[in-house]
């Protein structure tokens, strides 16, 4: 049944290719010229939890943890300065913080917490100052700041040396954001790294060795992407070659190999 | 060999794996993860595994709540003692659970100042303390949408791992040398090296974690929710459902092919039939096209051909259907000119370029031309291809013809 079914439709389009070629050229071409059209306007956006159903319970806490906690997105700073001790000096801990500002201005609606070791600076100071919200602040005289990591060396040391190195020469900013695409993540990553890049040229200067690369979440998803773009230009470049070699062992001929390929590309 | 390519292909199914880990798709010398390598180098194991949870009674700063919050701990800290020296145990990775329970509190009293737990072990004793506890919370900076959430409906229960960040100690590294030649040496010396874990380590970890956060005696308490990155999710889930759609794709693919291809040879042997050196030879070799590749000078049914070279008209075949083509399949292909109908001045020149088709098969009469190809649809033009219409005709019926 099966079989005759096919059959007949086979020989309908058989039958439609040659009583009316022109219309058939024609419909292709047209096709063809929308379809270039369209191509141009394809955009790769992989989004890890709509991979999920909606009713799926890992959807269901991605969701929760965008909307009440921090989000599942994660980007990471690291920042290399190879001068021992560069990260207690308050104008660096500054830049840090213009960073993180400048994050939450351009991005409110994606940055939700910025995690640096100027988080339990700022809190301890904070306290000290008899739990003064406007204490929460870095404070800019140097000895002040030293006391302060030593406290929290003694204190919290755990929480510290996750967010910078022992000599105090290197040290990472961990952003939490909500889920984003790779699309995001790429446009994220083209205007982030050069801000930030730009925000601390000034300490250029005084630390010429310094350096910061964006990686976690989003510069894996950006990676991801690039990857994606270049393994489906490959795949489509192997599949038009196999393709076009089968083309041409049926037809025994290489010019008609050839162009049967072409209405075949539609395919692809 | 269709079949057995897609049983090559199929054979590898069963090694198919899902990946999300960054060490498995990216390069040792990828930018990105060379950045990651170097934040755990620094900073130490970066994959945190967040556990929501709500709380039975609707209060999370309750007794019992927080007690049985108190409780996980004690349970978690047990078992990732009990898995520290079992590497087939996942809770060997749990390097600190952190929750309201012991996320730093700072306290100063006077000129000094104390980090301590936020609860540690001093519960509330009555809802005024758990209250009191609530507001203290809400002023820190860093516990609101990090431990409880914005709705105060939902608390958080921190997980970190030390996976691939387990160094690997001097035995391990004797180990490696030799096999991972030249890897390690060319690296810098001072660089540690660490235990690489997979997407599976990291999801036998979430899926215990799961397990043991799921069972009835927290659960009474605190019901958590399902891990949001869900890795053993998708390597139970996907990766299972790949594989299934995998297996069904190359089956449907098979049928496809096999349906396409009864059709397609069964269309060509009924309609494509290619002439080779119809032109030159004045005799040929007609075949099916799915059989063999011949070059396209071809008499197709119902169409003209027109690629017959040297002089030769275009011979148009009658397109017939499928029942006849079937009894006409069996008895093999044969046509003749069939001059009947055509106007008197035409009837010449139809005779003179006399066109037979026929199969040479056992037991039939050889004219003198075909028996070089027995076996295969033959024809003999004694000169040019005409116009003149063409039966097709039964082997038998046309011997039959010849024979009166």
């Amino acid at each position: 049944m099966i079989l005759s079914f096919v059959q007949g439709l086979l020989k309908g389009v058989n039958k439609l290719s040659f009583n009316y070629p022109k219309f058939v050229i024609f419909f292709f071409a047209a096709s063809g010229i929308l379809l270039i059209l369209g191509i141009l306007r394809i955009e790769i956006d992989t989004v890890f939890s709509e991979y999920y159903s909606p009713e799926s319970p890992v959807r269901q806490t991605i969701n929760l943890m965008d909307e009440q906690f921090l989000g599942v997105g994660n980007m990471e700073i690291l920042i290399e300065t190879e001068t021992e001790g560069a990260f207690r000096d308050p104008e660096v801990l500054l830049t840090l913080e213009s960073v993180k500002q400048w994050l939450q201005t351009v991005y409110p609606e994606l940055v939700t917490h910025n995690w640096t070791l100027n988080n339990q600076l700022k809190q301890t100071h904070r306290k000290l100052m008899d739990n003064r919200e406007e204490a929460y602040t870095i404070p800019e005289d140097p000895d002040l700041v030293s006391q302060l990591l030593v406290l929290i060396e003694g204190g919290d040391y755990e929480d510290l040396e996750r967010m910078v190195s022992l000599d105090y020469s290197n040290a990472r900013m961990s952003v939490s954001l909500k889920t984003i695409g790779s699309k995001k993540s790429v446009e994220l990553l083209k205007v982030i790294q050069p801000e930030v890049e730009r925000i601390l040229v000034p300490l250029k200067e005084k630390y010429p060795g310094l350096k910061m690369t964006v990686t976690g979440g989003i510069g894996a998803w950006a990676r991801i992407f690039d990857a994606i773009s270049w393994s489906q230009i490959r795949s489509f470049g192997l599949a038009f070659l196999i393709i076009s070699l089968i083309m041409v062992g049926i037809f025994g001929s290489l010019k008609l190999g050839l162009v049967a390929v072409v209405p075949n590309t539609f395919r692809c | 060999m269709y079949v057995i390519l897609m049983s090559f292909l199929a054979a590898g199914i069963p090694r198919f794996a899902f990946t999300w880990a960054n060490e498995d798709m990216f390069a040792k010398d990828d930018p990105v993860q060379i950045s990651q390598d170097k934040i755990r180098e620094l900073f130490g194991g970066s994959v945190i595994l967040g556990m929501a949870y709500r709380p039975v009674d609707g209060d999370l700063f309750s007794v019992r709540s927080l007690g049985a919050l108190q409780n996980i701990h004690k349970v978690l800290d047990e078992e990732a003692t009990n898995g520290a020296d079992n590497p087939d145990n996942s809770f060997g990775l749990l390097s600190e659970v952190e929750s309201l329970i012991n996320t730093t509190y700072i306290e100063v009293e006077g000129d000094s100042i104390r980090f301590r737990d936020f609860i540690g072990e001093n519960l509330p004793q009555s809802p005024e303390q758990s209250r009191l506890l609530q507001g203290q919370a809400f002023k820190e900076p860093e516990y609101p949408r990090v431990l409880f959430s914005d709705n105060m409906k939902y608390g958080m229960l921190v997980l970190r791992t030390n996976l691939n960040a387990i160094p690997l100690v001097d035995d391990e590294l004797d180990l490696l040398e030799g096999f991972v030649e030249n890897e390690i040496e060319e690296q810098d010396e001072q660089k540690p090296q660490f235990v690489e874990h997979g997407l599976e380590d990291y999801a036998n970890f979430e899926k215990q974690i799961w397990n043991l956060l799921s069972e009835e005696r927290f659960r009474k308490d605190l019901v958590f929710m399902h891990p949001s990155w869900g890795a053993f999710y998708q390597n139970d889930v996907w990766a299972v459902e790949y594989q299934r759609a995998l297996v069904i794709s190359l089956f449907l693919s098979l049928a496809d092919i096999s349906v396409a291809g009864f059709t397609t040879s069964g269309d060509l042997a009924n309609h494509y039939l290619c002439v080779k050196h119809c032109w030159y030879s004045r005799t040929g070799r007609l075949d099916r096209m799915a059989h063999r590749s011949f070059t396209l000078h071809c008499i197709r049914t119902g169409q003209c051909c027109r690629n017959c070279r040297r002089g030769t008209r275009n011979v148009r075949l009658p397109v017939f259907s499928s029942a006849e083509t079937a009894s006409q399949r069996s008895n093999a292909f044969c046509f003749q000119q069939n001059c009947a109908g055509l106007p008197a001045d035409q009837h010449n020149y139809c005779h003179r370029n006399h066109v037979s088709l026929f199969h040479q098969a056992a037991g039939d009469t050889d004219d003198g031309t075909a028996g070089r190809y027995r076996g295969d649809l033959c024809f003999r033009a004694d000169n040019y291809f005409t116009s003149c219409p063409v039966e097709l005709v039964s082997s038998a019926a046309f011997h039959n013809r010849q024979k009166t």
